[in-house]
């Protein structure tokens, strides 16, 4: 039995612990193709993304995945301002996903790992440079965009 | 309709798979011989002769059947054979029309004429493949009758078709039976024909308890092949491939023979487990010998007019282009197929070596010493990581015993299958996944490790002065349930509890599994 099969059996269960009760939805697209997954989320509390509800597509290539590669993960294009996430596309600069990808990470980690990323943005290799510089300069500022951005967001998914 | 009867659902299944049937004939452009039953009286004459024919493997068809479980009549049950109730996985042969050669003919599957059943197929997953009867060598014949196959199904049989002998070319051609059955033989197939090569051991007595060991869960006979390789003599090592594992019912025949895109096509829709046995040697013939089981579970070989013969512990089993005694298989004998040309440069013209292992032999159940090193290797992994992983991390499965598992220096561990990529990858270096611990696994092995264990030791456990000697002395200080190898103490009791007086013992055992590590 292939991994990610293995991963999406464990999977309904371990969502129900409290320990995932912030990940509203995580499942593939069409339950015959594990390669496209959705997943929501709730912003990490204490954060400016407290409060609202995030969005990820995830792409996992079956031929590679968890060996070669791990999943490859968005956000929801222009709902994320946050100095990691590219705001076009909703690309996330994160070394889990990238060269410190192991095969023992499993779906629910990287989904961790991109929270905790939210609420403690890494400043040393921005992709948005703009937001990374309010960020430092002004966090105030930075809060209040985020917020804008993602209140914005919300409405237009109403 | 041949061999099945009664019962309108089994009909109709039965004529599905038939048109299936037809496709695969029609993409070979192939009829079947015994379609047409003029034909048959025909060519029936000789039909129990001993096949001195020549034989033209040269133009070889190949048709798959395969019958699905036929609703059951109580009948049945009485009918099949006494003792071979295990597992129930029993369908039956729904078609026999398939040609066979005069040699064949008293070996191939079950004539069902009459209304016949057999108990229904249990859950047991083989259960709703077999029988599958295939025919290899099968040839293209010229008669007319087109190729409405759906016809073959209404043929009564009440003799055996017969062929083999219908001029090709003006050669006679050779169709090779391959029949699998499920743990109950169908009742009306006929016990297997067996022609005990003389001078030659005889299958010994079995009681039902010994049949019943070297039957599967399945209640199928096992058998598994694997390439011979000879790495010691100068010459090429042998033609590798990768192992076969075959199961079968009482009374089955599988055929030995070469992998050609036909037999790929006939053979894609049938679990590998009943597949003949086919090598992508050029010196195997296209139909070059069968595997034949009893009903005890004592597994035969047969040379069947294969070209460069067939070697039987370095022994020739018939000569060239004729037809062998059945030879009893002993687990672990040597078989070889044909014989290098051209010195076996390439690969292709390598003969085919092989171990044969008999009825699961080759499986390893789990000793006490299995299952304690797994317990063993669970606990040092928690040791070291504080958490004890049930599973292999990389396929998130348990490591069970005797699965083969590889330790990295730092005591993670994993199925060897599911870290191999990732230790070949980047090989002498490896980057544990767990911990991100990098270690040289070309380092060398003779390098002072009595050093390394006291430094070890040293940081993690131990007062400086202390020598490894003291080690015994471990209990006092486990007391206080701060250091590092008593956590693991406490474990090895929770592991092992009926010895408790083990305890300094195992913490030795510990410390050589450390150094070993290390």
């Amino acid at each position: 039995m292939s991994r990610i099969v293995k991963e999406y059996m464990g999977l309904q269960k371990r969502l129900q612990t409290p320990e995932f009760s912030w990940i509203s939805f995580l499942a593939p697209v069409d339950d015959d193709d594990l390669s496209e997954w959705v997943c929501r989320f709730q912003g990490p509390s204490e954060s400016p993304f407290e409060g609202f509800e995030l969005g990820l597509n995830i792409t996992i290539d079956l031929e590679k995945y968890p060996i070669s590669g791990g999943p490859r993960v968005l956000f929801e294009p222009r709902t994320v301002a946050h100095p990691n996430v590219k705001w076009d596309t909703g690309e996330i600069c994160l070394d889990l996903l990238k060269d410190a990808w192991t095969p023992i990470y499993t779906l629910l980690d990287v989904v961790g790992a991109i929270r905790d990323l939210l609420a403690d943005p890494g400043l040393d290799s921005p992709l948005d440079l703009d937001i990374a510089q309010i960020y430092d300069a002004d966090y105030e500022a930075y809060v209040q965009i985020v917020r804008y951005r993602l209140e914005e967001a919300r409405l237009a998914r109403v | 309709m041949v061999g099945n009867v009664g019962n309108d659902s089994g009909s109709s299944t039965i004529r599905r798979r038939g048109s299936g049937f037809g496709t695969i004939l029609s993409t070979f452009g192939i009829r079947q011989a015994a379609a047409t039953s003029g034909e048959n009286g025909t060519l029936s004459g000789d039909s129990n002769s001993n096949g001195a024919q020549p034989i033209d493997i040269t133009r070889n068809g190949m048709h798959t059947q395969m019958s699905n479980p036929v609703p059951n009549s109580p009948n049945g049950v009485s009918e099949s054979a006494p003792g071979a109730a295990v597992g129930g996985v029993s369908n039956m042969i729904t078609n026999n029309i398939l040609g066979t050669t005069p040699f064949d003919s008293s070996e191939q599957p079950s004539q069902l004429t009459g209304a016949l059943s057999a108990p229904v197929g249990d859950s047991a997953l083989t259960g709703n493949h077999l029988p599958i009867n295939l025919v290899l060598g099968q040839i293209e014949t010229n008669g007319n009758g087109g190729n409405n196959t759906n016809d073959i199904h209404h043929i009564p049989l009440t003799s055996p078709p017969i062929h083999g002998t219908i001029p090709q070319n003006g050669q006679a051609l050779k169709n090779v039976h391959h029949f699998i059955y499920p743990a109950v033989r169908p009742a009306s197939a006929p016990s297997l024909h067996l022609d005990f090569a003389p001078d030659w051991a005889q299958p010994e007595a079995a009681d039902d308890e010994t049949v019943r060991n070297r039957k599967d869960k399945n209640g199928l006979f096992t058998l598994r092949l694997t390439a011979f390789i000879d790495n010691s003599s100068a010459g090429n090592p042998g033609f590798y491939f990768d192992p076969i594992i075959r199961t079968a019912g009482p009374g089955s025949q599988l055929v030995i023979g070469r992998y050609t895109e036909k037999v790929r096509e006939a053979i894609s829709s049938i679990p590998e487990p009943f597949h003949p046995a086919v090598f992508k040697s050029k010196v195997v013939s296209r139909t070059h010998g069968v595997f034949k089981v009893d009903d005890n579970g004592n597994w035969f070989v047969k040379d069947v007019k294969s070209s460069s013969g067939t070697f039987l512990n370095h022994q020739r089993l018939s000569q060239p282009a004729t037809m062998s005694k059945d030879f009893l298989l002993k687990d672990g004998d040597i078989l070889q197929l044909g014989l290098d040309f051209r010195g076996g440069a390439e690969e292709i013209y390598r003969c085919v070596k092989m171990r044969v292992e008999l009825n699961k032999s080759w499986r390893r159940k789990a000793n006490a010493f299995n299952k304690e090193a797994i317990q063993k290797m669970k606990a040092l992994q928690k040791m070291t990581s504080g958490t004890e992983l049930e599973d292999c991390s990389i396929c998130l499965s348990k490591i069970k015993a005797c699965q083969a598992v590889f330790i990295a220096p730092c005591s993670h561990s994993w199925h060897f299958k599911c870290i191999r990529q990732l230790v070949s990858k980047t090989y002498p270096q490896f980057v544990c996944p767990n911990c991100r611990a990098v270690c040289d696994l070309e380092a060398d092995l003779d390098s002072d490790d009595e050093d390394e264990d006291e430094e070890f030791v040293d940081e993690d456990v131990y007062s400086p002065n202390e020598t490894l000697d003291t080690r015994s002395r471990l209990s006092p200080i486990n007391d206080e349930g701060t250091s590092f190898f008593p956590s693991m103490n406490r474990d090895s009791r929770i592991t092992h509890p009926p010895i408790p007086e083990q305890e300094d013992e195992y913490c030795n055992d510990v410390d050589g599994d450390i150094r070993m590590l290390n």
